[in-house]
């Protein structure tokens, strides 16, 4: 069974989304119910794969399988595979997918306008969120990358709000924008970056080990011709270690750091770290690249925005993790401090900029720049702690953000309306929401108990630690990130104060009647997000055991693999 | 032995069962608050025993139980139980003062509808205090640090339909994450440079570093040949000045102080426990607890700031007409009294401080509460007086008798009049501030000089808010048969009884007190901290001072009393009273922090966020757009390119050809073959003229 678990997580939902497609569109419980079951397949699925793991090993489960290869002739030939892997750096993410994904459908009970057409296109923009996490060949990846913007174009662009023309084609130009960096390096990198085993079968040795060493010394050389070579792009390949390198940088290609191959006198590798880097920041998104996010969740629908916050943003992080940084250590220590500056400046810009929100929705978006801010500054670290954070911090935050664009969408569904001031003493006239709003802005500003605090405690220590024992990080950056959990105390409780407590006032006296308490769809929503936050907040291990397995090798490759690079630079 | 964790285990675990309590039997309001309240007199049972089995034991600290909290590679963080006499002492304040205050609030809260809400908030306070005080680790404490002010957030707000208490627990929770962020500061450098969190693993640590002259040495090899990694000493400067930061905030000190009085707004017995007796005391658990690692600069800055709180709040109590106000700032005041005894080194003192003040302020509290109770119940609601307000109190010394005694009691030791709580611990601390100034500069003498004045204004503004609700006529309350309620007497009997200083010294004077003796001497680690004062050198070296101190403060109270029995015997000389005088108007706006902190820090940060939101809106948006309207004019221009010049030769090619057609078909001798000819002619020269030229 176990042999097409992970291929399931992908065409279970594509297939669901081909059903909808048939059944007649009067039929709206059963297409809702589809959705459901293809959404909640993802959770069963990673939740199978996380118990029956051995976290001890690398690599939980995969499916290779050829793809399709071009014979380039002299330019060698180049290998594309259906290659798709559960490790402890994605299945984290791919729980989270099907959470939030799984919260979505709930979130969009009510939809009836085009339900057919909506559903189908939430199924495919489930499969290609999956496939995205899942895929390790680049192509394949790129592919589902890619193909998640035309669902989520269109679901914003015809079930969102007043201006979701100009936010829906804002959020594809964007985001396509930084694919097309990402595809650069991408082609870059299919043309240079040799797979040394099937070059070695290629070439016609068979055995396997002495033979990788024969391919690597021999393309260490420059012995081979390039036709003899096949390329291909695993990242898995990627980050194995130097012993066992099975993927080889072509000497003297476009991606060896050496002397010719040099723009504006740096490395052609750090120029095409630093445009993978922006790609993913784009998604992430960091500062400045941000502006897509706020016009995006406001037009966009409360499920839509929760799957944008919730999982679609965390692709640029995990885009670092798993291309960034193990194709191009060397640049990614070179450039750490600007990447911690940039952590630093989204921490406080965008909390700063929640601060100033009128509007709830545009609030929680500014505060996802703030918290991706973290993201990075742990990333930028490159100490245990640092980094691992950075990836609690994803996970966290995919499940706070969440539950906030929930809070936001339980207060629009009634009044349409998302304007704070709009609001003051909700507690009066919803209790059980004002509990669960203030567990998901308590959980956001980093209370000890919820997940989100680990994170930050952790990227926060790990930033400052980073001085200690790599000389990355300046001490200054952790500590004025630091300042961002003031700010973000600030505006999580000064909009609680404001929307929740005191007397109760709404703007038109006609709401009254809408603000009843949450349904109990609604809460089968929220509650199960905010146990699973504080559950995550109260045994970190749960997740750290996952995910340490996969970050501590990458650390220590990060370094090992950047010395090499750095020695043959200064090698010339 | 004893098993100690046994009885740290079902400390805890009768506040949990008392949390989780209420999700079950919540809604049937008396059983649940009967069974919280039972839980808690348990529980201090529990912590009583505690305290003497550790109180008879072994004086080291011990670690009861770690385990493994969360560990990413090199990184690790272990949980733990630590007990020692600092903190089973600390405990059993805490569960003496909790367990008061639950049997208080049985009857003062038994109007509340959502009163069984309240006792799981207070069963989740006391949880968070107790596990920060038996936390064995650094972080830990952190993380109950912020539960505790949680906890706060929760019982400031308690009716949060009251737009000043949710505001009030707002400023609480921003202000203290202030200090939370210096606390975090502080984690950082703790981490980085001494490599763990665990208690005694700090300890180990920090004593194999030392300090020297301006550079920090951290131990990197150890063995006959040690090596030192040389870290700036301003490092460790910051964790201290992390640590201060935190306290400044959780013990409202100055300028972080602006936020206890507008806790005010929780529950009176709230007021007694969390923002009189426990959790404003935990920053000067903190600094007891983690000593070794304040440098001198940072507890010379700690001194002074402790010293200018006292001050401040003592006289910011002068004007305020509300009693909780009153008692408020001078919480304010006394833990600027702890903060500055530790600041001087006078670490036991200030200890003893706290443990005292918990008694006889957390008895002040709850004795306004009953004040407050009775003056709510016993006026004209027509009248919309307000029940807090002193000048609508007075007389109460017959309309409530006993209430009266005891009141007196926590008065009288407040006050630090001889033979109570108070006068003891103060006496300690003020021989520890004239130790220090007696070796120090000029400086040190304001400090003390501050130190022996807030004495005096301490007697004052008690002896105002004494005249104003218990003594003048009492014809209002005259007809009112008031009898205490055991459950909210009973209490502040106790509280009151608990101020006397027999408790802590069978002697008048404080150098014998068991108390002092059996808490012994802080743990100091590097060479060069100031001369801390134990309760040996507070005998030896403070002697020359001490008897004059003690004669000292005495007359300053004595001076105090005659003064206030002149001054407030009749209202009208009260200074307060003239609300135009500046003396009245600085004191009554607390030295006007709140505009200042309006002003200064709140506007700005908001209109910084704004900017920063302009800046989003107006440029860096602006220029994503612009790149998008750029694209879009130069596809325009292409477009423009394409139709002109592409599209037109296109054109002009057919509209040539329409005119050789013209041409051809004007012919008189056209046929339709004479067509075909024609263009297969020149499809073949065209196809010649691509193959052969191109």
């Amino acid at each position: 069974m176990s042999q097409f678990l992970l291929s399931s997580i992908i065409f279970l939902p594509l297939f669901l989304a081909l059903v909808i497609l048939v059944i007649p569109a009067k039929n709206q419980a059963l297409q809702r119910i589809l959705a459901l079951l293809g959404t909640g397949w993802i959770i069963i699925a990673s939740v199978i794969i996380w118990l029956t793991a051995d976290t001890q090993a690398g690599i939980y489960l995969y499916e290779l399988a050829p793809w399709f290869s071009l014979d380039l002739n002299t330019l060698g030939t180049l290998k594309f595979d259906y290659f798709i892997l559960a490790d402890g750096l994605n299945l984290p993410l791919l729980l989270l997918t099907g959470i939030s994904l799984t919260a979505g459908v709930l979130a969009s009970w009510k939809v009836r306008e085009k339900s057919k057409a909506y559903f189908a296109l939430y199924l495919l923009l489930a499969a290609s969120i999956a496939g995205c996490f899942l895929s390790m060949d680049f192509l394949l990846f790129f592919l589902f990358f890619e193909f998640m913007l035309l669902p989520m174009y269109f679901l914003i662009g015809i079930w969102g709000g007043p201006r979701r023309s100009y936010a829906s084609i804002k959020f594809f130009l964007y985001t396509l924008f930084g694919s097309i960096l990402i595809l650069i390096v991408m082609v870059a990198m299919y043309g240079n970056v040799v797979d040394v085993d099937a070059s070695a079968a290629k070439i016609g040795l068979t055995e396997s080990q002495t033979n990788i060493e024969y391919v690597n010394k021999g393309l260490a050389n420059g012995d081979f011709e390039k036709k003899d070579l096949v390329f291909a792009n695993h990242f898995v390949n990627l980050n194995t270690s130097l012993n066992e390198q099975s993927t080889q940088v072509l000497a003297g290609g476009l991606l060896d750091g050496n002397v010719e191959n040099r723009f504006m006198g740096r490395p052609l590798r750090y120029w095409a770290f630093l445009l993978l880097l922006i790609g993913f920041l784009i998604k992430l998104p960091a500062v400045p690249f941000h502006t897509w996010l706020p016009d995006a969740h406001v037009e966009a629908s409360t499920p839509i925005s929760i799957v944008l916050a919730a999982i679609l943003l965390k692709i640029g992080g995990y885009g670092l993790f798993r291309i960034v940084y193990p194709a191009f250590p060397d640049a990614a220590l070179h450039y750490a401090w600007w990447v911690g500056l940039l952590g630093v400046i989204a921490i406080i810009y965008g909390a700063m900029n929640a601060l100033a929100q009128k509007d709830l929705k545009k609030l929680v978006a500014y505060s996802s720049v703030s918290h991706m801010g973290f993201v990075l500054l742990g990333l930028a670290s490159f100490t245990s702690e640092g980094l691992n954070g950075a990836y609690y911090q994803l996970f966290s935050h995919g499940l706070i953000s969440a539950m906030l664009f929930m809070v936001a969408g339980v207060i629009y569904d009634r009044t349409h309306d998302r304007l704070i001031e709009n609001y003051a003493g909700l507690a009066s006239l919803m209790p059980k929401f004002a509990v669960l709003a203030s567990i998901a802005f308590f959980a956001s500003l980093g209370l000890p108990g919820f997940s989100g605090f680990i994170a930050e405690i952790m990227v926060l220590l790990g930033a400052f630690h980073s001085n200690s024992v790599n000389s990355l990080l300046p001490m200054w950056m952790a500590i004025v990130a630091a300042l961002g959990l003031i700010l973000a105390a600030a505006y999580c409780l000064w909009t609680l104060q404001r929307m929740f407590f005191g007397e109760v006032f709404l703007r038109k006296e006609i709401w009254r009647l809408e603000m009843v308490d949450l349904s109990r769809r609604e809460m089968i929503i929220l509650v199960p997000l905010a146990l699973l936050t504080l559950v995550f907040g109260i045994f970190p291990s749960l997740l750290l055991s996952v995910t340490e397995g996969a970050i501590e090798p990458l650390i220590k490759q990060v370094f090992e693999n950047a010395a090499m690079f750095n020695a043959k630079l200064d090698g010339q | 032995m004893f098993d100690l964790s046994i009885l740290i285990y079902s400390l805890l675990g009768l506040h949990i069962l008392g949390l989780f309590l209420f999700p079950f039997i919540g809604k049937s309001k008396k059983l649940y608050l009967y069974s919280s309240t039972l839980l808690s007199t348990l529980s201090l049972f529990a912590a009583a025993i505690l305290f003497y089995v550790v109180y008879k034991g072994d004086s080291a600290p011990v670690e009861l139980v770690k385990w493994q909290w969360l560990s990413a590679g090199s990184f690790s963080i272990s949980m733990g139980i630590m007990v020692d006499f600092l903190g089973a002492s600390m405990a059993l304040v805490v569960a003496i003062v909790a367990c008061m205050v639950q049997w208080f609030s049985l009857s003062y809260m038994a109007d509340d509808p959502a009163r069984s809400r309240y006792f799981a908030f207070l069963n989740f306070f006391v949880l968070a205090m107790l596990s920060l005080v038996f936390s064995s680790n650094l972080l830990q404490t952190f993380i109950f640090w912020e539960l505790v002010g949680f906890a706060s957030w929760l019982l400031i707000g308690f009716w949060h339909h009251k737009p000043s208490a949710a505001n009030a627990a707002k400023k609480a929770f921003i202000v203290n994450r202030i200090g939370d962020v210096g606390f975090v500061i502080a984690l950082m450098v703790v981490l980085a440079m001494i490599g763990t969190f665990n208690y005694f693993e700090i300890i180990e640590n920090v004593s194999n570093t030392r300090v020297f002259s301006g550079a920090w040495l951290l131990p990197v090899q150890e063995g006959p040949y040690p090596k030192f990694q040389i870290v700036d000493a301003s490092v460790l400067h910051l964790a201290g000045f992390g640590l201060l930061l935190a306290v400044m905030g959780k013990s409202a000190q100055f300028p972080l102080a602006i936020w206890l009085p507008d806790a005010m707004e929780g529950p009176t017995p709230v007021s007694a426990l969390i923002h009189a007796a426990t959790m404003v005391a935990a920053g000067v658990f903190l600094v007891l607890r983690y000593f070794f690692l304040f440098t001198p600069e940072v507890l010379d800055v700690m001194a002074v700031i402790g010293a200018l709180t006292a001050f401040m709040g003592a006289y910011a109590a002068f004007s305020q007409f509300d009693i909780k106000k009153i008692l408020a700032y001078s919480t304010i005041s006394q833990l600027g009294y702890m903060v500055l005894a530790l600041g001087v080194g006078a670490w036991s003192a200030g200890y003893f401080h706290l443990v005292t003040h918990a008694f006889f302020k957390a008895g002040l509290f709850l004795g306004a509460g009953v004040i407050i109770h009775f003056v709510a119940h016993n006026t004209d609601k027509a009248d919309q007086i307000d029940p807090q307000d002193i000048r609508n109190m007075g007389g109460l010394r017959k309309a409530l008798p006993i209430l009266h005694i005891f009141f007196l009691l926590c008065t009288l030791s407040l006050m630090g009049v001889p033979g109570f709580s108070g006068f003891l611990s103060k006496e300690a601390i003020l021989t520890g501030v004239m130790t220090r100034a007696g070796e120090g500069s000029w400086a040190w003498m304001a400090i003390a000089f501050l130190a022996f004045l807030t004495v005096l204004m301490t007697v004052l503004y008690m002896a105002r808010l004494y005249s104003y609700v218990f003594l003048g006529s009492e014809y209002r309350w005259a007809k009112i048969n008031h009898s205490l309620s055991l459950k909210l007497g009973v209490p502040v009997a106790i509280l009151g009884l608990l101020s006397v200083g027999f408790w802590f010294s069978f002697s008048i004077d404080f150098s014998h007190s068991w108390f002092l003796h059996r808490l012994g001497e802080p743990l100091l680690l590097m060479s060069n901290l100031p001369g801390n004062l134990t309760v040996s050198e507070f005998t030896s070296i403070g002697k020359s001072y001490h008897t004059y101190i003690t004669f000292l403060s005495i007359g300053l109270v004595l001076i105090a009393l005659i003064a206030s029995a002149r001054i407030f015997r009749n209202p009208r000389h009260d200074i307060a009273r003239q609300s135009n005088h500046w003396f009245a108007k600085l004191s009554a706006n607390n030295w006007y922090a709140d505009m200042l902190n309006h002003y200064l820090i709140v506007l700005p940060t908001l209109k910084i966020s704004q900017l920063a939101q302009w800046f989003d809106a107006k440029v860096i948006d602006r220029l994503v757009d612009l790149f998008g309207v750029f694209v879009v004019v130069v596809s325009t221009i292409g477009y423009w390119f394409d139709r002109t010049f592409v599209d037109g030769s296109v054109n002009f090619v057919a509209r040539l050809s329409a005119g050789i057609g013209g041409v051809a078909g004007s012919s008189k001798n056209a046929s339709v073959q004479g067509y075909v000819i024609v263009a297969v002619t020149l499809f073949l020269i065209f196809l010649v003229w691509i193959v052969f030229v191109l």
